[in-house]
């Protein structure tokens, strides 16, 4: 298959969704209708539901769901795991915590600070991952990301049971709904996200030498430490922007570099950018499918993806455990 | 002697613990009038409906889903050979809570405690299936992704249910004691009853498997049959110990470790401490939960969870479990 072929594919994939996503909901409007919203914007209601309501949600499913995508991918080729995401690692969870604690602790804190604390929150936790799993682990480091997400979930839910308000505020966010996110984090948040994305695109074919063993890296004199460590905080960086707009959603970021794998192989210069397309099409339509299930009361997303992503885990464990075993 | 001395110990401090939730709480109450309230002699009415009718059903749940807990974890590490197993992080629990909700919520056309062991039988069905190597890391990987399955469908039952069973869903996740009745004391205790005997009679077992399962074999044991069979008995705790207080991780990996620590790896003499440090923990928990942060509660499975989360993450960082 031409390389191309998959990420054109994604691509109009992807239009298709956003179009059905802006045409989906309470309500629902006729694709023409939802057109209509922007090319000959009036004062009726849908058109300000589209224009003002489901276009930013859908901006930031598909902004998060690629971060997420990208962020699977990088831990993974950095890991060598292939169990390895945010979700799994327990960065998603330790982002998760650090908004819930600046949540406690003032009543609306900037979207800056918001993305501060989930950028070390997401930083410490991976960071115990790590020094727990020690290096010799694969399996182990997912099991002990699997322990830090408990301890960290545990202390969150400990602080919105103290307090109310924050509890209020946060309790559909924690789920990984996308519903009324807040439009003022959304438009601070997505500029940074979408350049570090970019940034880790363009840089793509750099992270290859990360695929070789170490001795022949070092011997080529690349500066794996480096290149890793960039990997490292990039990936973790992705993840804490997308928990702070939506929550810690799990699975996106595991299934996503899966999908791509599967139709691109292994190659960063070529996965990496499938992964967040396949990660915006992950996320965006399990948010449409959210506003369907259940409708007219709505699911979060983050519950769909954990449901649907939970097998694929366990699937992709026995694979692994048969290559190891042979 | 140093067992003797532990498991006196660890009563005391069971009584002591269970004296302070009895007396405890936004009615405070002096040990006499506490005995007097249990006897049958109270001074005020308030007094007996809340040492007998509220915080003494409370007390009951706790004390014995910690016992099942623990003595289900110290099952489940001899017989799968496997220091980080536990009904909570293995996912039977998850599985157990998952039929308790499909109960409640009318989607399963069973009673509460049956439900639970249907749940937990096809949790660790799956893990079982799942996890055909003995590595333990993989194993336990296997019971984190079928309790994250079934923590998936728990979280959309919460939602998808009507309010009243969805907000007991959402008890169930937690592992919250408030409001525990006698019936849901009975059904932890009647697990317990259960339980104990089975796991009395595979003693011999558990410790040839612990041990080495080649020599078991040589002895004249049916290692594969006793080993479903305890299997079978970790999971009937597990899941009694669910359906009366929810979803209550690490309580079966911090006993029955304080047990071996304390009493040695022979099951016969480390099995009653794991069932008094497992009774003892969650009874801590729950008082711990409720008057730390009163007038707030905080459910005994997340008071848990930050105590022996960071227990497991130890464990694991010591090399000989590498």
């Amino acid at each position: 298959m031409r390389p191309a072929a998959p990420l054109l594919g994604a691509s109009l994939l992807l239009a298709l969704l956003f179009a059905l996503s802006l045409a989906t909901g309470g309500g629902a409007v006729r694709l023409a209708e939802a057109a209509a919203a922007f090319l000959d914007p009036g004062d009726d209601l849908m058109h300000m539901i589209v224009r003002t309501i489901r276009l930013p949600r859908t901006l930031i499913a598909v902004g998060v769901g690629a971060a997420l995508g990208l962020s699977g991918a990088l831990l993974q080729i950095v890991t060598r795991n292939p169990l390895a995401s945010p979700g799994l690692l327990g960065v998603n969870a330790g982002a998760a915590l650090a908004v819930v604690a600046l949540a406690t602790l003032t009543a609306a804190p900037p979207a800056a600070a918001t993305a501060l604390a989930a950028c070390i929150g997401a930083f410490a936790a991976g960071a115990l991952s790590h020094a727990i799993a020690g290096p010799a682990g694969t399996l182990r480091l997912i099991l002990a990301g699997a322990v830090v997400t408990l301890l960290a979930s545990s202390l969150a839910a400990l602080l919105l049971i103290l307090d109310m308000r924050a509890m209020a505020n946060s309790r559909l966010w924690l789920a990984g709904s996308l519903a009324d996110r807040p439009l003022a984090l959304a438009w601070v948040l997505l500029p940074p996200l979408a350049a570090l994305a970019s940034l880790v695109i363009a840089a793509a074919p750099l992270f290859a030498i990360l695929m070789l063993d170490e001795a022949t890296a070092t011997g080529l004199g690349a500066r794996v430490v480096l290149v890793r460590l960039g990997a490292l905080v990039l990936a973790s960086a992705l993840a804490a922007l997308a928990v702070a707009l939506a929550g810690p959603v799990s699975m996106v970021g595991l299934v996503a570099p899966h999908l791509a794998r599967a139709f691109v192989g292994p190659r960063p210069g070529r996965l990496l950018p499938l992964a967040a397309l396949c990660g915006a099409l992950v996320l965006l339509g399990a948010d449409i499918l959210a506003r369907i299930v259940l409708a007219p009361a709505e699911v979060p997303a983050g519950v769909l993806t954990a449901a649907a992503g939970a097998p694929l885990f366990l699937m992709i464990l026995r694979r692994h455990g048969r290559e190891r075993a042979a | 002697m140093r067992r003797t001395l532990a498991l006196l110990l660890l009563a005391a401090l069971l009584l002591t613990v269970g004296w302070l939730s009895l007396s405890s709480g936004t009615l405070a109450l002096s040990p006499l009038e506490v005995w007097r309230a249990l006897t049958g002699d109270a001074a005020e009415p308030a007094h007996r409906i809340a040492v007998a009718g509220i915080r003494l059903p409370r007390l009951l749940v706790a004390a014995g889903a910690g016992a099942a807990l623990a003595l289900s974890g110290a099952i489940l590490q001899a017989v799968l050979r496997n220091p980080l197993a536990e009904p909570g992080v293995l996912g039977v629990s998850s599985g157990a809570a998952l039929g308790v909700a499909l109960s409640h919520a009318g989607m399963l056309a069973l009673p509460v405690l049956p439900a639970a062991l249907a749940g937990g039988f096809v949790a660790v069905a799956i893990i079982l299936l799942l996890a055909g190597t003995p590595d333990p890391v993989r194993l336990i990987l296997a019971g984190v992704g079928v309790g994250a399955a079934a923590g998936a469908v728990l979280s959309f039952l919460s939602v998808a249910a009507p309010v009243l069973a969805a907000q007991q869903i959402l008890i169930w996740m937690t592992g919250d004691l408030n409001g525990a009745t006698a019936e849901r004391a009975a059904l932890a205790w009647s697990g317990l009853a259960l339980g104990l005997p089975l796991a009395a009679l595979g003693l011999r077992h558990l410790d040839l498997i612990a041990l080495d399962p080649a020599s078991a074999t040589s002895l004249g044991l049916n290692p594969r049959k006793a080993r479903l069979g305890l299997i079978g008995v970790a999971v009937l705790l597990a899941a009694s110990a669910t359906a009366a207080a929810g979803v209550i991780a690490f309580v079966g990996l911090v006993g029955p470790h304080l047990a071996r620590r304390i009493a040695g790896a022979r099951h016969a003499t480390m099995l009653p401490v794991a069932l008094a440090a497992g009774a003892l923990l969650v009874t801590l928990a729950d008082l711990a939960g409720r008057t730390v942060f009163a007038p707030v509660q905080a459910p005994a499975g997340i008071v848990a969870a930050l105590v022996g989360a960071p227990w497991f993450l130890y464990l694991m960082k010591r090399p000989r479990h590498g």
